[in-house]
């Protein structure tokens, strides 16, 4: 079943799914698809901060304070990078 | 599919010289044949079962082999007779196709555990394309089994020369890539810390995926230090023909899988081991992965260890050389690979091979040592891609 990606959203992690830290950077294996996922220093933060939040806007709120962001841009950035996650099976919505 | 690694002649004499192994295979192989029947051999190697099979009164044989042994093989089918019964097919078993279906399909594609490369796959693909209906698959089922070991000698070098070295140097980056690595072992009865679990049963006849998750639970009842997570199998060949490779057995060319804990845990009778053990094929091989907690006798609460450990965190990888394997990137040749698509352009079915390496010299001077170099590189591709 389809669910719609919003602030209130809770994401975990699936099973299949590993990470690993290089250098401040994340790779992730997607081991039902075979793939691989690249993640930048930032997208490396905000993977271990929303996978370990009760929501997007509990990541979104540990997120503002270390970063100097516009509120409705890190919005912007945390909903695409999920629904991109969401996409390639690396992050289901719970 | 993946190429299977290639063996050397002496490996598959090990494979020949494992009595145990060898004579429950060939117990197995005389069971179920029936005369004039047709057997597949998958993975033939030097044709030991093909001939086997030919002895027995198989009507014909068809051994299917990648690796440069089955040169081997045919000359020893001739020696034994047997030329005009086997068919040889120097490829993967997923690329063959045969007049009839066979009777019997035989196969060990396994390494030290049969989740090993394209072991599943393959028989999967025979199960469906290759056997008669009806047939019979050699092996029926492997069992796999797991326990907690106390072994501090082959857990040594995942811990001591990355923890402590006599040079004063910091050298412990190493061990969290090294304990998430496995290696294989012949274990001993009494270095078991548990009674051994049944972990996974793979039914050849009916499974469906080539991978694997389940879980695992103890109560420790001696004390002792887990050192690591010991994984192995017991075999069913045919109707009541079987081996097993469990410690304190026969010490068979298998052994078992040992798969360090992130650091040695002390047990106290009453601690409760809990383990998730998953193997998934990815990209031609396993990963693994072992999640284990252990949760203290003298409390539910207290957790005395809880490990995330797989083999995709074990490898010496670059960021970069990970990041050139996903999905999006867009890589770009390098100058080996330039000279390789030079060379692989100009097979042709017309162009010779000193031709080719002559041409490759021309367009990439400097890159050979010698035209020697260009037309052994060239060999190496035409063996590789030629028809």
């Amino acid at each position: 079943m389809d669910k719609t990606i919003s602030m209130t959203s809770r994401v975990t992690a699936p099973d299949s799914v590993l990470v690993r830290e290089l250098g401040g950077e994340a790779v992730l294996l997607n081991l039902d698809s075979e793939t691989y996922f690249g993640l930048d220093d930032v997208g490396t933060r905000m993977w271990a901060v929303l996978t370990t939040s009760p929501s997007i806007a509990a990541a979104h709120a540990v997120l503002l304070k270390e970063y100097d962001v516009d509120p409705g841009r890190l919005a912007s950035d945390l909903l695409t990078l999920v629904g991109e996650l969401v996409d390639h099976g690396l992050l289901i919505l719970t | 599919m993946v190429t299977p690694t290639g063996y050397r002649l002496a490996g598959y004499g090990n494979m020949i010289t494992d009595r145990p192994r060898m004579e429950a295979y060939a117990r197995a192989l005389r069971q179920v044949l029936r005369p004039g029947g047709t057997v597949l051999d998958i993975g033939a190697g030097t044709g030991i079962f093909a001939l086997l099979a030919c002895q027995y009164g198989a009507g014909h044989v068809h051994a299917v082999e990648p690796n440069d042994a089955i040169e081997v093989a045919r000359a020893m089918a001739a020696a034994n007779g047997c030329a005009e019964r086997i068919t040889f097919h120097r490829t993967l078993s997923t690329a063959v196709t045969l007049p009839a279906p066979a009777d019997v399909v035989i196969s060990d594609l396994r390494g030290v555990l049969p989740l090993f490369q394209q072991h599943i796959p393959s028989i999967i693909d025979a199960r469906r394309r290759l056997l008669a209906p009806g047939g019979v698959l050699i092996p029926r089922r492997d069992t796999l089994w797991a326990a907690l070991i106390e072994d501090p000698t082959t857990y040594c070098p995942f811990a001591e020369p990355w923890l402590a070295n006599d040079y004063g140097l910091d050298l412990s980056a190493g061990q969290p890539l090294v304990v998430n690595t496995w290696h294989k072992v012949n274990a001993k009865v009494g270095q078991l810390l548990v009674l051994p679990q049944p972990w996974a049963t793979l039914d050849y006849a009916t499974v469906e995926s080539p991978n694997v998750v389940g879980k695992l639970a103890w109560t420790a009842e001696r004390a002792g230090t887990a050192h690591a997570l010991l994984v192995w199998f017991d075999t069913e060949l045919a109707e009541g023909i079987g081996f097993s490779n469990a410690p304190g057995g026969p010490e068979l060319i298998y052994g078992q899988a040992f798969f360090p804990l992130q650091t040695p845990v002390d047990l106290v009778p009453g601690d409760r081991i809990e383990v998730r053990l998953r193997a998934d094929l990815a990209a031609g091989d396993y990963t693994w992965q072992w999640r284990t907690r252990v949760h203290a006798a003298d409390g539910a609460s207290r957790v005395k260890a809880d490990f995330h450990q797989s083999t995709f965190f074990g490898a010496p990888l670059s960021t970069a050389n990970l990041r050139k394997r996903e999905a999006s990137y867009r890589p770009a040749l390098g100058e080996d690979g330039q000279v390789e698509r030079f060379m692989l352009s100009l097979m042709d079915g017309q162009t010779t091979l000193d031709d080719i390496a002559r041409r490759a010299c021309q367009q990439f001077p400097g890159r050979f040592t010698s035209w020697g170099d260009a037309v052994a590189r060239a060999g190496e591709l035409s063996v590789k891609y030629g028809r």
